[in-house]
C-alpha cells in the first residue's frame, strides 16, 4: 500500500503537434500562480510529427520543500487524471491507471501509420476506452475546437477546459484562461 | 533581482552558462541537447552578451574550437549529443594534456532507453581517458548551478570539465529562480600565449603532461564532496545512486516507508571518485546497492578504487540491467520485494497498442524520393544505404540505420566487395558533417558508388538548424575532390528522380544525385502559395484502389476512409507537394482552386 501522496498525478499525451507541451507549460504556469510547486518530464521521439508525445506532472498539493528530490516518472497504478489529445495515446498509459484515474479522451484519432502496411495491427481506440472501468469524459475535441474556434489547433484548449469543468485539476476556468492568453502573447 | 523562470533541461544549461559569464559556444546539434544553441542565442540577445557561437559541422570541430577559445582565457561551453563524443573523442584525449585557462565546460546529452539515438551507448568509459571531472545533475536547477560550479572548478585546475545530462532531464521542466545578467566583459582581452611545452605534445613532453593530468584528477579527487545523503546514516543498507535514479530511489523510499531502514547517498561529481566520502558511507554498513542507468559506471569505480577497503556486501548491475532505462517502477518494485512489502506488481495492459514508429510529414522531400529509389531498386533487389536524420523516418525504408554517414560509408564497403545494385543515401546535414571526406574517399580509391544527398535545406530532426548547403556551391565543391558526375535533382518531380538513378545505374565512378526539396516545415514560397489557394481530392470514380499513395508513396495526409473504404487526402495537413497527383497511375487526383470548390 503506498503511502499517501502529496501531489495529484497527471499525464498529458498526443502526437506531434498537438499542443502537448503547450498545455504542459501552462500547468506549470498554473501551478506558480496557485503557490503550488510543479514537476514535470516530457517525452517525445525523433518524428518532427505524428509520434508519441507525452509529459508526467506531478503537482504537489501539500507544501513539499523536496519535490525535485522526488522521481520524475509515476508508479503504476497512480495516475490521478489523464488528459489525452489521442486515444491510441490514452491507452498506451494503462499500467498508470487505477479505479479512480479521470480522464479526457479526445477521439479525434491520429491512425498508426504501421497499420497501412500491417492492417492485422489496427486496433480502434475509442470502444476499447468505452469498456474502461474509469470516469471518462469522451469528445472530439477536434470537431468542437473547428466549431468554436474555427481551427482544430484549440483542440488542447478544449480538453484543458473539460477537465477543469469537470473539477479535475486544482485551477479555475478563469485562471485558465489568463494564462492561455499569456502563453498566446507569448508566442507571437 | 532574481525572477523565476520556467526552464526545461536545454534552457538551464543555457542558463547556466550565461550566468557564468560564456564567451564562447560550439555545438553540433543533437537530441537531448539540441535547444541549448538557441535558448542561449536568445539569452545574449535579450541581455546585449558578447557570446561567439560556432555553428560546427562536426562535434570533432566544435570540440576544437571550444578549446581554442578557452586557451585564449575565454569560457568557453561545447554541446553535443552521447553519439558525438565518440567523435569529439581524439581531440578531447588530448586537451587534457594540454590543460585549458579560460574553463571549458563539455556539456553531453546521453540516451538511457535510446528514445531519440539509434543506441544508448554509455559513454561514461570514455571520462577515466579524457580524466576530466564529470558533474551529473538531477534536476533543473542542478543543471543551473552546476553548470556554473563547472565553470569555476575548470578554471581553478585548468581542465575540462564534463557534464552529462540523461534526456528524462533535458525535457524536465521547473520553475528557477534566475539572476539578472549583466553585460559580459568586453574589455578583456583574449589572447593565445605559445607554450610549446603545454600545446606541443609529443613523446616524452607527452608523457609528462600526461602526468600532470594524472596529479591533477586525483588532487580533485581527494577534495570531491560533492555527496548528498538522506535518511538514516546508521542504517545498515545503503543506496548509492547517480543521475536520474536519484529521484527513484528517493521516492520510493518515502513511499514505502523506508527512511529509516535505508542510508541513500547521491553522487554529484561521479568522477574523480571521492573516496573518503565512499568509505565514509560504507562503514558500518552490511550492504551496497548501486543504481544507476546503464553499464554501472559508479559501482565499478568504487569496486576498483575501494577494492578490500570495504567490507559491505555490493550489488547494483546483478540487480538492474545495463539497458535501457531503469524507471521508478523498477526501483519502487525491489525495494518492496527487497524489505518484503505487499504492493501491487505491474500488470501488463488490458489493450496493447502498436508503437508509433516514426514517419515523414505531409509534403516532406524524402516521401518522394524514396518512392522514386523504391521504384528502382525493389524490382532489381537492390540494396539501399540509410543514413540517421529525418531520412531515416519511417525507419524500414533504408536497408540499416546505425549512424551519421553510415549511408555512404558502409556502401563504400559492399561496392567494393560485391556486385549488388547499390545507392547510399544521407542528409545534407550527414554530407558536411563527414560524408563529404567519404565522397573523397571513394574518389580516391576508385569505388564505384551512387551516393543521394537529400538536401532539405536544413538539419531538419534536430531543431532545424541552417545547412551549408544554403551557402555552400556544392557541384563546384564536389566537381573539385573529383566527383564524376554530380546530378541535381527536384525531390518533387519524383519521375525525374527515378530516371536519374536508373541512367546511373549503368555508368561506372563517384555518383552524386543531389536531391533538392525544402523541409515540409520550412516550404518554399511556390508551396505555401499552392496551399493557400489549392485543394487536392481523390475522385473516388476514377480511383483503382492501386493504394500507390497510400502505401508506396506513404504520404501521411492521405487515408483510408473504413467505412467507405475509399482513400482520401487530409486537407488541413496536406502541403500541396504536388507528388501524389504526379505519380497517380489513374488521374484520381483533382486539384482545385479554393475559389472553385
Amino acid at each position: 500500500m503506498k503511502n499517501a501522496k502529496n501531489y495529484i498525478s497527471v499525464v498529458i499525451c498526443g502526437t506531434g503537434g498537438q499542443g502537448i507541451f503547450t498545455l504542459t507549460k501552462i500547468i506549470h504556469a498554473l501551478s506558480e500562480s496557485k503557490g503550488l510547486k510543479c514537476l514535470s518530464s516530457s517525452f517525445k521521439g525523433g518524428a518532427q510529427k505524428h509520434g508519441s508525445v507525452h509529459s508526467e506532472i506531478k503537482i504537489f498539493t501539500e507544501n513539499t520543500t523536496t519535490y525535485k528530490n522526488f522521481s520524475v516518472q509515476l508508479l503504476p497504478g497512480e495516475l490521478d487524471v489523464i488528459l489525452a489529445a489521442e486515444p491510441h495515446e490514452c491507452l498506451r498509459f494503462q499500467h498508470l491507471f487505477h479505479e479512480n484515474t479521470k480522464m479526457i479522451v479526445n477521439t479525434h484519432e491520429d491512425k498508426l501509420f504501421v497499420t497501412r502496411f500491417k492492417p492485422e495491427e489496427s486496433i480502434h481506440p475509442v470502444p476499447l476506452i468505452k469498456q474502461l472501468k474509469q470516469k471518462v469524459v469522451l469528445e472530439d475535441f477536434n470537431l468542437l475546437a473547428q466549431q468554436k474556434h474555427q481551427s482544430q489547433k484549440m483542440a488542447n484548449y478544449e480538453i484543458m477546459h473539460a477537465a477543469l469543468e469537470n473539477k479535475f485539476l486544482p485551477f479555475t476556468k478563469k485562471e485558465f484562461e489568463q494564462i492561455f492568453m499569456n502563453t498566446l502573447i507569448s508566442k507571437i | 533581482m532574481n525572477r523565476k523562470q520556467l526552464l526545461n533541461g536545454n534552457e538551464a544549461i543555457a542558463w547556466g552558462a550565461a550566468a557564468a559569464g560564456v564567451n564562447y559556444f560550439s555545438h553540433y546539434p543533437g537530441s537531448p541537447v539540441n535547444f541549448v544553441e538557441p535558448s542561449l542565442k536568445k539569452i545574449a540577445q535579450e541581455y546585449h552578451l558578447d557570446i561567439k557561437f560556432n555553428d560546427a559541422i562536426n562535434e570533432h570541430i566544435a570540440s576544437l574550437g571550444a578549446a581554442g577559445a578557452s586557451y585564449c582565457g575565454a569560457r568557453s561551453m561545447v554541446v553535443m549529443k552521447h553519439v558525438g563524443l565518440n567523435i569529439a573523442a581524439d581531440p578531447l584525449n588530448y586537451i587534457g594534456y594540454t590543460g585549458v585557462k579560460g574553463g571549458m565546460v563539455i556539456v553531453v546529452g546521453t540516451d538511457p532507453g535510446a528514445n531519440s539515438s539509434t543506441g544508448e551507448e554509455d559513454v561514461h568509459w570514455y571520462v577515466p581517458q579524457f580524466n576530466f571531472p564529470l558533474f551529473e545533475p538531477t534536476s533543473i536547477s542542478e543543471i543551473f548551478e552546476f553548470t556554473q560550479k563547472a565553470f569555476e572548478l575548470s578554471e581553478e585546475f585548468q581542465i575540462p570539465v564534463l557534464l552529462f545530462i540523461p534526456g528524462r532531464i533535458c525535457h524536465n521542466s521547473d520553475m528557477i529562480s534566475l539572476p539578472e545578467l549583466s553585460k559580459n566583459d568586453l574589455a578583456k582581452v583574449f589572447e593565445f600565449e605559445q607554450d610549446k611545452d603545454r600545446y606541443i605534445n609529443v613523446g616524452k613532453r607527452a608523457v609528462t603532461n600526461h602526468r600532470k593530468l594524472v596529479e591533477k584528477i586525483n588532487h580533485i579527487g581527494s577534495k570531491n564532496k560533492y555527496y548528498q545523503n538522506y535518511f538514516n546514516n546508521q542504517a545498515k543498507t545503503g543506496i548509492v545512486t547517480r543521475g536520474i535514479t536519484f529521484g527513484h530511489a528517493y521516492e520510493s523510499i518515502l513511499q514505502l516507508n523506508l527512511s529509516e531502514k535505508l542510508d541513500l547517498l547521491h553522487a554529484e561529481m561521479i568522477y574523480p571518485l571521492g573516496k573518503e566520502k565512499i568509505l565514509e558511507f560504507s562503514k558500518g554498513k552490511e550492504e551496497l546497492i548501486f543504481i544507476e542507468d546503464q553499464d554501472g559506471f559508479l559501482e565499478y569505480l568504487v569496486k576498483m578504487n575501494c577494492f578490500n577497503e570495504i567490507e559491505a556486501r555490493v550489488e547494483g548491475k546483478s540487480v538492474f540491467p545495463a539497458y535501457g532505462e531503469i524507471t521508478f517502477d523498477q526501483v519502487y518494485q525491489f525495494l518492496a520485494h527487497k524489505f518484503q512489502i505487499n504492493v501491487d506488481s505491474t500488470t501488463a495492459p488490458i489493450f496493447e497498442v502498436p508503437e508509433r514508429l516514426g514517419t515523414f510529414c505531409e509534403g516532406c522531400p524524402h516521401t518522394a524520393s524514396y518512392f522514386a529509389i523504391d521504384r528502382v531498386m525493389k524490382p532489381i533487389q537492390g540494396i539501399t544505404g540509410g543514413d540517421i536524420g529525418c531520412s531515416s523516418l519511417p525507419p524500414f525504408r533504408a536497408d540499416w540505420l546505425l549512424c551519421m554517414n553510415s549511408g555512404i560509408g558502409i556502401s563504400l564497403g559492399i561496392s567494393q566487395v560485391s556486385n549488388q545494385p547499390l545507392v547510399s543515401t544521407g542528409g545534407d546535414g550527414s554530407f558536411f558533417h563527414a560524408g563529404i571526406l567519404a565522397i573523397l574517399n571513394a574518389v580516391q580509391n576508385k569505388i564505384n558508388i551512387i551516393h543521394i544527398v537529400f538536401d532539405n535545406r536544413t538539419i531538419a530532426m534536430t531543431g532545424h538548424q541552417l545547412s551549408p548547403s544554403t551557402s555552400i556551391n556544392y557541384h563546384i565543391l564536389l566537381k573539385s575532390i573529383g566527383v564524376d558526375r554530380v546530378i541535381e535533382t527536384y525531390a518533387f518531380k519524383s519521375e525525374q528522380l527515378q530516371k536519374t538513378i536508373e541512367e546511373e545505374m549503368d555508368k561506372d565512378g563517384v555518383r552524386v544525385i543531389w536531391v533538392k526539396g525544402n523541409c515540409a516545415m520550412m516550404p518554399d514560397e511556390v508551396m505555401q502559395e499552392r496551399r493557400k489557394t489549392l485543394t487536392p481530392k481523390i475522385d473516388s470514380t476514377k480511383c483503382a484502389d492501386c493504394r500507390l499513395c497510400y502505401e508506396k508513396l506513404a504520404c501521411p495526409a492521405i487515408n483510408l476512409n473504413e467505412s467507405t473504404g475509399g482513400f482520401y487526402i487530409e486537407s488541413d495537413s496536406c502541403m500541396r507537394c504536388g507528388v501524389c497527383f504526379e505519380i497517380c497511375p489513374n488521374e484520381a487526383i483533382t486539384v482545385y482552386k479554393n475559389e472553385e470548390r
